[in-house]
């Protein structure tokens, strides 16, 4: 982002940045930063909270009015909501998940997961204006099916998706998987903290666990984009501190 | 981020190195028109996903807010806030209330979505043409977001 601007504002725009880390703004020197202090994911902060929001808004433009030479570079002061502090103790998964106690087949574990979930997600569908599922293209069934099979003949396995690699498909539907998951865990009501989500997906959910398996299973693949995006991205070694 | 809670895998990195800063004079705040330049991957739905080392962009409509679609690649952050409120990524409506109340002077028709993962030389000729459409569009500040 701090790169960004410096092309931008040598283009002719003013350019202010916001930071999610603030250490990398400080070394790259962007013309004005504000670095906040919210969670990868939430730049402004908390959802719903358009009073939070818009300090973080007016604070960064505000830079603007800093008639100084650049670097300009300066920290928001706020504190983490409360209400999400006081929700991460007693956050809960939105539906009671299907004892793991009968091992089954991951398809069909995972299916009957999804399917406890899916009446939340088509809430969430009706009712939002964004979402970050679809970006495989393919239907939650789909990507079920066609991850677990991947999953058990990591060679044999082919991209659902035309347009797609085999290692973008792989990709694309894993992080499917897990938005529909949070899409779906977010449609209840109340505060949904990112720490108290992340810890539901990859501690207790199955398809948190499966991602883990996939993982490991296709670490070593002959397809170098696939082996690269299993190493790397599909596992988070960056969780959520609130 | 709070500095302390930043990840030491993600500091101590180097850097790309882009020198002094330039700077624009801003214009007074009443004649500000401000356009996000976002690195979130966001697409409309329908549009081309992003792929991974993509240097190009993605314009997003101030008009057509249905069907955003969040597509950065990396899974090191939490996508559940855009989801609920994308307004934690693509403040629109804040800039709009900025607006109304005379603390700008308009929001753009026109944002920009890049993919945060790309390195920043890679997009330099894809920028340099968004800041360009920008400029002819009139607008004359970039707020930019990360994810």
């Amino acid at each position: 982002m701090s790169g960004l601007a410096h092309i931008l504002e040598g283009a002719g725009l003013a350019t202010v940045a916001l930071a999610l880390i603030p250490q990398h703004a400080r070394g790259m020197r962007p013309p004005r930063a504000l670095a906040v202090p919210f969670d990868l994911g939430r730049p402004l902060g908390t959802p719903g909270d358009a009073a939070l929001q818009r300090e973080v808004v007016d604070a960064a433009l505000a830079l603007l009015d800093r008639d100084e030479p650049g670097p300009v570079f300066e920290t928001l002061d706020v504190d983490v909501p409360a209400e999400a502090e006081a929700a991460l103790d007693g956050w809960a998964c939105p539906v009671p998940l299907p004892a793991d106690d009968v091992p089954r087949t991951e398809a069909s574990d995972l299916a009957e997961e999804v399917g406890l979930l899916q009446p939340w997600f088509d809430r969430a569908r009706r009712e939002r204006a964004a979402t970050s599922f679809g970006s495989s293209t393919l239907e939650i069934g789909a990507i079920v099916d066609w991850l677990t099979r991947f999953a058990d003949e990591p060679e044999a396995a082919t991209s659902p998706v035309e347009s797609l690699s085999l290692g973008d498909a792989m990709k694309l539907a894993a992080e499917d998987l897990k938005a529909f998951y949070l899409e779906a865990a977010t449609a209840q009501p109340g505060a949904h903290p990112a720490a108290a989500l992340d810890r539901w997906f990859w501690d207790e959910t199955r398809a948190g666990a499966f991602l883990r398996r996939l993982k490991e299973r296709l670490s070593d693949h002959e397809d170098g984009a696939v082996r690269i995006y299993a190493r790397v991205t599909l596992v988070p070694d960056i969780r959520p501190t609130r | 981020m709070r500095e302390e809670d930043v990840p030491k895998g993600l500091v101590g990195r180097e850097l790309p190195d882009f020198g002094d800063p330039p700077r624009v004079e801003p214009a007074p705040a009443s004649e500000r028109r401000v356009s996000i330049v976002s690195t979130a991957g966001l697409i409309h739905r329908g549009d081309r996903p992003f792929g991974l080392g993509s240097a190009d962009y993605r314009v997003i409509d101030r008009d057509d807010e249905r069907d955003l679609l969040m597509t950065h690649l990396s899974t090191n952050f939490d996508r559940s806030g855009f989801v609920q409120d994308h307004e934690v990524v693509l403040p629109l409506q804040r800039l709009r209330e900025a607006a109304d109340d005379g603390s700008i002077g308009d929001v753009a028709r026109f944002h920009y979505s890049f993919m945060g993962a790309t390195p920043p030389d890679k997009m330099r000729a894809t920028a340099e043409q968004v800041a360009t459409t920008m400029l002819a569009d009139g607008t004359n500040v970039a707020l930019l977001v990360p994810v």
